[in-house]
């Protein structure tokens, strides 16, 4: 491994892993305040120690997020120096209010969980110490999310005899691009975690035994993947409103990172989207594939006679890694099975519930409760990939971005071994929660 | 440039105080027998991380045009500060969660001394960005200072008014 490799595997690395914790990051708090305010509302006390559980788990996985999150930080701004060099009078701004974001969340979330069984303090204080952890994470996610867009884009100046003119960084930070990759990424990630949790209660139902079926807690588990689903399924059209956005941005605005997700090799209109088979390296297709006619052009622009650029229109030594097809062929799979499952869930749940504890039935579900998270690597794996040879889109490749002075390489091999050791002792100890949780007689599980 | 000072120096002293009770802590529960979380603290883990990114990205993002001049001389010590605040955040989820009935000796050890490598690392980092402050003297961004200023005193304001809150409902 190179440098350079190493410097993409320690990014790459990084980023995988850490979007697992800025997903469950970003909405636990928002089911955990949910079920709060649904206890105080119903008077439910059993549903309020659901509440405090999962926010056991959130602080948990906090924990490992801020570290993998810490690393990032530093990884943009000293593995990838160029980039900043480039451009941060233009998004330093951005990168600099994420740690406001980070400091409200941080205070917040300390605040909320110290003050759980604090009997004089009003519920609705403790519910605001809550909501103001969803505004840290959720505004931390935007800002963060600004950045990446600028790199894919970058906005908000002009470059006058080689210098920086009219910078605008308000322009950076809330460009088109920003906007709509961070209203196509947050659905995808409640989807992802909602779906994940639920996945775990439906296990929780697979395993419980035949004389406890309808007991105080098995209907409790239904209840709450009941609600979880809700949230799920209002995600989810989220998600597939803003993919339309996002598509007919990518034609507009990175119409080469299209061409490759779809394999355009060629400019044209009644352009049709193609499923399955991979490049042949040659402008050519092979394995198994369909063409559905005209859709391609129909998501672009709303017309089959809509032109959609090809890969002809950009010089071969800055063309994306066509790879990024086959990503999009499993995310389109996978979403397709999730658009099936969510729906399934609600007309048996609506007209067959009792079907819902067949044990094949939950099994299922749970095998594809994790498809989410798949989804969201996939997506963030195909923005990424998709961007290159270009760390920042036009101005700064990946290759100058990266510092000249030092050899990471074997930090490319140890963090991702860090990483790994942090990922096992978080599920660890998670189930140790889980072990807790069930040994106390007051405890939900 | 005073405000430039602040930005990055502010925060960094407080993360290093906050840092150095944490530091004190790991090495005063090694002969606590009391089991479990004992005398630790956890929930200034969050904030006192948040202090260190603070600095860090005001220390690199006001001075974004000589950033590759403060990779080359940070890069390697604030690498090895991640690693052992990797090391110190696997032993506080060991400690805490997965071993949390037994005390393990080493275990303890191995927690603190992660916090004297990270902080000595960090301090490290400080001094070698400070002396290049000093001596090559580079131009900083200045123009973003106003503007975070301003939303510094307003994130101030709302951290501190539930703080005070919460303060009139103590337990």
């Amino acid at each position: 491994m190179d440098s350079t490799q190493a410097a993409r595997v320690l990014m790459g690395d990084s980023l995988g892993f850490h979007i697992i914790f800025v997903m469950f990051g970003l909405t636990l708090p928002i089911l955990v305040v949910w079920f709060e305010i649904m206890s105080i509302r119903r008077k439910d006390e059993r549903l309020r120690r659901q509440a405090h559980f999962w926010a056991k788990i959130m602080a948990l996985l906090v924990i490992t997020g801020v570290l993998s999150g810490t690393v990032i930080a530093l990884q943009m701004s000293l593995v990838w120096p160029g980039i900043l060099k480039f451009g941060g009078e233009v998004i330093g701004l951005p990168f600099m209010f994420e740690t406001y974001a980070f400091l409200v969340e941080a205070i917040f979330l300390g605040l909320y969980m110290l003050t759980w069984n604090n009997k004089r303090l009003p519920s609705w204080l403790h519910v605001t110490f809550g909501l103001m952890v969803v505004v840290g994470s959720t505004a931390s996610a935007y800002v963060i999310t600004s950045v990446n867009g600028w790199m894919n884009l970058p906005t908000g100046f002009d470059i006058v005899g080689g210098k920086f003119q009219n910078v605008d960084v308000v322009a950076a930070m809330f460009s088109e691009t920003a906007i709509i990759t961070f209203l196509h990424s947050m659905p995808g990630y409640y989807v992802a975690s909602g779906l994940f949790i639920a996945g775990l209660y439906a296990f929780r139902l697979l395993r419980t035994k035949r004389n406890n079926l309808g007991n105080k807690q098995h209907q409790l588990d239904y209840f709450i993947v009941q609600k979880i689903m809700i949230f799920v399924a209002i995600a989810l059209v989220g998600s597939v409103i803003t993919a339309d956005l996002t598509g007919k941005y990518l034609a507009k605005s990175e119409p080469e990172k299209l061409a490759a997700i779809e394999l355009t090799y060629q400019t044209s209109t009644n352009v049709p989207l193609i499923v399955g088979g991979v490049s042949d390296g040659h402008g050519g297709i092979v394995g198994p594939h369909f063409k559905i006619p005209n859709a391609l052009s129909i998501l672009a622009c709303n017309s089959p006679n809509c032109s959609v650029e090809g890969l002809n229109e950009t010089p071969k030594d800055v063309q994306p890694p066509l790879i990024v097809h086959t990503f999009f062929d499993i995310k389109m799979t996978l979403i397709t099975i999730l658009a099936i499952v969510i729906p399934l869930y609600f007309i048996l749940r609506k007209w067959r519930p009792k079907l819902l504890q067949n044990k094949l039935l939950l099994l299922g579900f749970v095998l594809v409760s994790w498809f989410g998270i798949a989804i969201v690597e996939l997506g963030w794996m195909m923005t990424e990939i998709g961007r290159q040879p270009w760390a920042v889109r036009g101005y700064v490749t990946t290759q100058e971005a990266l510092t000249k002075t030092h050899d990471i390489t074997s930090f490319g091999y140890v963090f991702p071994l860090a990483y790994a050791v942090l990922f096992t002792l978080s599920v660890i100890a998670i189930r140790w929660l889980i072990r807790t949780e069930k040994a106390n007689p007051k405890g939900v599980l | 440039m005073l405000g430039v000072y602040l930005l990055i120096y502010t925060p960094i002293v407080l993360f290093v105080v906050a840092f150095l009770y944490e530091t004190y802590l790991s090495f005063r529960r090694i002969g606590d027998k009391k089991k479990g979380r004992g005398v630790y603290v956890d929930a200034t883990w969050e904030v006192t991380h948040t202090m260190l990114v603070f600095g860090v990205v005001m220390m690199v993002m006001l001075f974004t045009k000589h950033i590759d001049r403060i990779a080359e001389l940070i890069l390697i010590p604030t690498f090895l500060a991640m690693l052992a605040l990797f090391v110190r955040g696997a032993c506080y989820i060991a400690l805490f969660y997965v071993y949390e009935k037994r005390r393990i000796k080493l275990l303890d050890w191995v927690f603190a001394l992660s916090h004297v490598a990270a902080a000595g690392l960090l301090v490290t980092v400080v001094l070698i960005f400070s002396s290049y402050l000093l001596i090559e003297q580079p131009a900083a961004n200045t123009q973003f200072v106003p503007v975070f200023g301003i939303g510094l005193a307003i994130i101030a304001a709302i951290s501190l008014i539930p703080a005070l809150i919460l303060y009139r409902y103590r337990d």
